[in-house]
């Protein structure tokens, strides 16, 4: 699971239809006693995506490992699952986004990765949910041309849908963490994936017929992500730029529309408390406090402590922020949070010298500390 | 009733004092029963340790009235529970670089270590704050209804 593990290679052939090769290899996970169940993302009976929990392998048809859309954060659910041990053997399917969440998640004892065994994808991006359920767009007619767009790097988005904010700005597509890494970028994905795995799996997997263990000699793969990342890390820094320097007023124009529903830490895979003190007594204040925060100020923003909610959540999570901008996605307000929080986390990660999502082995950042460090921050005279 | 915060020329910071029990609160003690002379503007909060300090408190202090916020703890080494300190700096640290993303100066945050037998240096450290806070005016946060 770590990256210290050496790894396998194999070819997955797929037949034109990557998604249905990727459940026919989950399904052969099954067969061989490797795993019991598999956690995926996948198409609804009514067409919608969502994630979903397999157990019996007539169903894997549903599966689509790579969905257009991504309306949950995988992570949070693998955390729902397996904060505890899970009784069965699980595969769990993810993004590269969900697989850098997954490795927060089990450092902060979140998830138990024991009986897990964690597949990732590279990822082309994916829509807004709500542009692609008002253009009419269908999930299962678009999977594929999501899986087979890894070829040239990011999907094109269908008409009216485009790519979630947070994925134009993702310089982290890869799949690069797991126990089985399945690769598509700059390959020809319609003939076959590469696929990366432990030595434990690959001698398990060895008499599965769409597989083939020999070298490939496929090199187009560094060139593409490279190519993507650049395009991206661009993109990120131009937004990046636009909320440089915006004063508090700004920040407050930012935020008057916010409803303190929550969903951003409900969305969000770091914010995993089980009881946020947003929701606790200490924020159920006494009628007589608003008329007096009223009385002071001269006049009172209701609901109250919107930018507290913001700011604390931000101090809270900043140091592991994946930047999934699932945030994004569950703010009804259409609010630009991803962006700004991956900002804020962004400096703050660099301060900490901390990569979130990288390797289980580095440790989160407000768990340990150096002696000799930030001490400017303490008052220390240069 | 609380008084209307308004931008006035004889401007007096209020300021939150977050203390721990081993080291900076009985420095200010010490301050108060050697005598020394600073500024009235602080409020002391006693908490046990600068690692209790949940940033949700100094913030909501800044947006509740507080020009500034001080946190004093133990010097490095010297926490009586071992590291709170040290992770006290860290989440200060961050929570100083969030408030500067968000248009706030970051001195209106400050984690100073004074030890319980620095009571003059809390002085010191007090008259020092007060000072570079009048300088710095009213906290933003405070006066607006829309936060």
């Amino acid at each position: 699971m770590t990256t210290m593990v050496e790894m396998k290679n194999a070819r997955l052939a797929t037949a034109g239809d990557p998604n249905a090769a990727v459940s026919g290899l989950l399904r052969a996970l099954v067969e061989q006693g490797i795993v019991e169940q598999v956690f995926a993302p996948a198409v609804q009976p009514g067409g919608g995506a969502s994630l979903a929990l397999f157990a019996d392998p007539k169903e894997f048809d549903a599966i689509r490992a790579w969905t257009p859309v991504m309306p949950v954060q995988g992570a949070r659910m693998v955390s729902r699952m397996a904060y505890d041990n899970a009784e069965a053997k699980v595969a769990v399917v993810l993004k590269p986004c969900e697989a850098r969440a997954t490795v927060e998640l089990i450092k902060l004892n979140q998830i138990r990765p024991e009986g897990l065994t964690f597949i990732t994808v590279d990822c082309p991006g994916t829509c807004e949910y709500r542009g692609f359920a008002a253009a009419g767009l269908d999930v299962a007619a678009q999977a594929n041309a999501f899986a087979l767009a890894l070829e040239g790097g990011e999907a094109t988005p269908p008409e009216g849908a485009p790519l979630r904010k947070a994925c134009a700005m993702c310089e982290n597509p890869a799949a690069a963490w797991g126990d089985l890494r399945i690769q598509g970028f700059g390959l020809k994905v319609g003939d076959a994936l590469e696929l990366e795995m432990t030595g434990e799996l690959a001698e398990k997997l060895a008499g599965v017929k769409t597989l083939s263990f020999e070298e490939s000699g496929a090199n187009g793969r560094d060139g593409v992500i490279d190519a993507l990342v650049a395009k991206r890390t661009e993109t990120r820094d131009a937004l990046f730029t636009e909320l440089e320097a915006q004063g508090l007023g700004k920040m407050k124009e930012t935020f008057a529309t916010c409803i303190l529903c929550m969903n951003c830490m409900e969305a969000c895979p770091i914010c995993y408390c089980k009881q946020c003190i947003f929701k606790s007594p200490t924020f159920e204040h006494s009628a007589g406090s608003y008329t007096r925060w009223a009385d002071r100020k001269g006049v009172q923003k209701m609901p109250s402590e919107t930018m507290l909610f913001h700011l604390t959540r931000l101090n809270h999570m900043a140091s592991s922020c994946i930047g999934c901008g699932l945030c994004d996605t569950a703010c009804p307000m259409d609010l630009p949070v991803a962006t700004l929080f991956r900002k804020t986390a962004d400096k703050v990660q660099k301060m900490l010298e901390y990569v979130p999502g990288r390797d289980l082995e580095d440790e989160i950042p407000l768990m340990v500390f150096r002696e000799n460090e930030l001490q400017d921050e303490a008052g220390a005279k240069d | 009733m609380a008084e209307p915060a308004v931008i006035s020329q004889d401007f007096e910071p209020r300021i939150v004092a977050f203390l721990c029990h081993w080291c900076t609160y009985t420095g200010a003690d010490l301050a108060g029963t050697t005598r020394q002379q600073y500024p009235p503007n602080v409020r002391v909060v006693h908490l046990m340790c600068s690692g209790a300090v949940d940033v949700v408190y100094i913030l909501k202090a800044l947006m509740d009235g507080a020009d500034a916020v001080i946190i004093g703890g133990c010097h490095p080494g010297d926490c009586h529970y071992q590291s709170g300190n040290y992770k006290a700096r860290r989440r200060i640290a961050i929570l100083r670089n969030v408030l500067e993303q968000f248009g706030i100066d970051r001195d209106r945050v400050m984690l100073r270590w004074i030890s319980a037998s620095e009571g003059k240096l809390f002085a010191e450290t007090i008259n020092e704050i007060t000072d570079a806070v009048r300088e710095m005016g009213p906290a933003e946060f405070k006066l607006g209804w829309d936060v």
